[in-house]
């Protein structure tokens, strides 16, 4: 948004002289949107398409920025975390690694031998193992630990492992497929494929900004202001940013959530068109191939693709259908896909899937929901307690979203914790306001908010199921991780921009504070995580 | 004519249009990211707690539980400028942990951590020792969650083991640490962990913390400037 019709929204009490001054700013302004638009009519009137580079120049200044700082961000974050200290890391990387250089997914191997000879000399070299979870023991400090691992980089070891990516086994591999980029990009030092591939989270955070931000402008018209600012809070939310400095499907999987959330977006506020439900089916299926947990998500978008196609057949006819039955085709087709290949290859239909299922209904489905439901919420009578002593969701999810980075292990003091829950409350507080004072329009848009709030169900589902999958199997349930809720990012941004408005005059006040306890946090997690590992 | 010479106003009347146009937004935008910076500048002139002296460490596994848990080790050597203990417990959601040290019956320090740590020890503040006490006799107590709790120490004999609150004896020492603050500051140790942090990354060398520092105060410099220029 321009300065100038960002000032017309304002309400101060400004002089004769600046009003005009204002005034003839906006007459300008005007007059060159409409110039853009007869240009973009013009394009239409002759058949022309809109080029990519109109596209991006029609970009807002702001989105850009945005979308840099969230690639800075990233950037920090991936030098300041050392290599492999990432959720997982070392089994992502083998993941790229197998699929690299034999082009094969992994797969589960009898012998267990674990990752290639060249990772595996690397971690030793790092002392990835001592260091992961014992927040007392600090990253490789000495020159002769820096010498014997650049020995270990340069040994030229075998890059081919035993065909085992540890827990990402699983995964599905468009992400990593992806990643195979910069780790041919860094051949010759696995360091330098790490970084570069840890780059590449960064940029991917920087596209889930830009939509973050495409999102917000479309939900939220009335305060595009409050919009760029939710923008920017979420472009240095610290998880998030730590999440993209390191090497983890999960980096897609927020990009894919933010698209297909501004295409469900676009489609509930303007239409559903054939060229906008292709894209909307191919995201869908680009989700499903980047990580599993996008089947939580799915849920709710199939479902408001059939509430966007009853409003369109209600309202166009039968013919309007073809759009959102394209979009779930398409976005259906990696599943179908998917059984059908098991099915020829005599394997359970479901793959790895079926082992999950199985060990959710040894117990039954009250069990699960139960669990699932105390994973979030106190538990209710009658249900068996699974969280004594715990209050999930100040324990699991707010205190770990506050902050927990590297390998689970670098955590503020509790101080912090409760301190967080002073601005959190209020910005529910605001937030809640606002939608009570809306709610005529709400009522309105009730079929995009059932989608929205579904997508979000579902996602919790999913990861209660996970959780309640390795608590059936290993008694350990509640390693859950608040970064598996980050595929719901477009919504923080949305209520950080209903929390601004929420306080009335004070609204843009509001907004910078909300603002600064953001950088503030993204400046204390760094500094945090410095601490830990070179303190 | 009142634009004539609200524009014509010399040097003076620019200022105050950059003047008006400096709400409460912009002050609090301001001033949040002047706290920001003293905040830090502030916490860095606090010291790194630092390992003194070392009961017992050890990885083996003593024990676990899943129920409430009292357990004391006596013949502890407490140091002088003592601020916080280290014991060796893992859970995945860590349970609250009360912990008391005595001297000839009497609490000469004690502090609790509350639940939620996630690694495989646990840091207890505890209230600042001047001098060093011996022997000692150190009790943690556990309010167990439904979190498997594992204990580590070191195997010794029935005599010197902990014990539990009833008199049954552990396998050994429960793994204790002992941590003081450091007599420098983070200020003062910046070059050190500047050096620190060009140690086992892919690029190498100091230049390496003022790599990060740079593209910190880039994005805080653009997240700023987008602010103050989108606030209303």
């Amino acid at each position: 948004m321009s300065k100038a019709s960002t000032r017309s929204t304002s309400t101060g009490k400004s002089s004769v002289g600046s009003r005009s001054f204002q005034r003839r700013r906006e007459t300008k302004q005007t007059r060159l949107s409409q110039r853009r638009a007869t240009r973009r009519r013009a394009l239409v009137r002759t058949g022309a398409t809109i080029d990519l580079r109109d596209l991006l120049l029609r970009v807002p200044v702001a989105a850009w920025m945005c979308a840099l700082v969230a690639l800075l961000n990233g950037a920090a974050w991936s030098i300041i975390t050392p290599p492999f200290q990432g959720r997982d890391e070392p089994a992502h990387f083998a993941y790229v690694q197998q699929l690299a250089e034999t082009g094969t997914l992994p797969h589960e191997s009898v012998e267990h031998q674990g990752f290639s000879p060249e990772e595996t000399r690397v971690l030793e070299g790092l002392h990835q193992e001592e260091i992961k979870l014992s927040p007392e023991i600090p990253a490789i400090s000495s020159t002769a630990e820096q010498r014997t691992l650049d020995q270990d980089v340069n040994e030229n070891l075998s890059a081919l492992g035993s065909g085992e990516a540890g827990v990402a086994t699983a995964e599905p591999p468009l992400y990593y497929a992806l990643e195979t980029v910069p780790y041919a990009l860094g051949a010759g030092n696995i360091l330098t494929q790490l970084e570069l591939m840890r780059l590449t989270g960064a940029l991917l955070a920087a596209i889930t900004t830009l939509l973050v931000f495409f999102f917000l402008r479309e939900i939220l018209p009335r305060a595009p202001w409050a919009c760029t600012i939710a923008t920017a809070c979420i472009a240095i939310q610290p998880l998030f940013g730590f999440m993209s400095g390191t090497l983890n499907p999960d980096n897609m999987l927020y990009t894919v959530s933010a698209a297909v959330f501004l295409c469900l977006a676009r489609a509930f506020r303007r239409e559903l068109s054939i060229r906008l439900a292709i894209l909307t089916g191919v995201l869908i299926a680009a989700g499903f191939i980047t990580k599993l947990n996008f089947i939580g998500l799915a849920a709710g978008v199939f479902l408001g693709l059939g509430l966007l196609g009853v409003r369109e057949v209600r309202s166009r006819g039968r013919n309007a259908a073809r759009a959102p039955a394209i979009a779930a085709g398409i976005g259906a087709s990696p599943v179908a896909l998917y059984l059908v290949v098991n099915s020829l290859s005599n394997h359970p239909a479901l793959g790895s899937v079926v082992s999950d299922l199985s060990t959710l209904t040894n117990k039954g489905a009250f069990h699960e929901i139960s669990y699932i439901w105390q994973l979030y919420l106190p538990r209710l009578p009658g249900m068996t307690h699974y969280f004594a002593g715990i209050g999930t969701f100040r324990d699991i999810w707010f205190d770990r979203f506050v902050g927990l980075y590297g390998w689970l292990d670098t955590e503020f003091p509790n101080w912090v914790d409760n301190l967080a829950l002073i601005p959190a409350i209020a910005v529910a507080a605001l937030c809640f306001k606002t939608l009570v004072v809306s709610r005529h329009a709400l009522r309105e848009r009730l079929g995009e908010l059932v989608t929205y709030a579904s997508m979000s169900i579902g996602v919790l589902v999913m990861v209660g199921v996970a959780s309640y999958a390795s608590h059936n199997a290993n008694g350990v349930g509640a390693f859950d991780d608040p970064r598996y809720l980050l595929p719901m990012l477009p919504l923080l941004g949305a209520v950080l921009v209903l929390a601004a408005r929420g306080a009335g005059r004070w609204a843009s006040t509001t907004a910078a504070a909300i603002l600064i306890i953001f950088f503030a946090h993204d400046i204390f997690s760094q500094l945090q995580v410095i601490a830990r590992y070179y303190g | 004519m009142t634009e004539h010479l609200s524009d014509a106003g010399g040097g003076k009347a620019p200022d105050q249009r950059r003047l008006r146009s400096i709400g409460p937004a912009r002050v609090t935008l301001a001033l949040g990211a002047v706290l920001t910076i003293a905040a830090v500048a502030l916490t860095l002139t606090g010291s790194p707690l630092r390992v003194v002296s070392v009961g017992a460490k050890s990885q083996q596994t003593l024990g676990s539980t899943t129920t409430d848990t009292t357990l004391c080790q006596s013949g502890e050597s407490l140091p002088g400028g003592l601020s916080g203990i280290r014991l060796g417990l893992e859970g995945p959601v860590g349970p609250p942990v009360l912990l008391r040290a005595f001297s000839q019956g009497r609490v000469i320090t004690e502090g609790s951590r509350a639940p939620n740590w996630t690694d495989s020890s646990v840091t207890i503040p505890v209230k600042p020792l001047q001098h060093s006490v011996k022997p000692v006799k150190l009790c943690f107590y556990v309010n167990a969650n439904s979190e498997l709790l594992k204990l580590y120490g070191v195997h010794t004999t029935a005599q010197e083991a902990a014990r539990g609150k009833s008199g049954q004896v552990l396998p050994g020492r429960f793994s204790v640490e002992y941590l003081a603050p450091s007599n420098e500051s983070w200020w003062s140790r910046a070059f050190s962990v500047a050096r620190h942090m060009g140690v086992g990354h892919a690029i190498t060398g100091t230049w390496v913390a003022l790599l990060v520092a740079v593209i910190v105060a880039a994005a805080a410099s653009l997240i700023l400037s987008l602010a103050w220029k989108e606030l209303p």
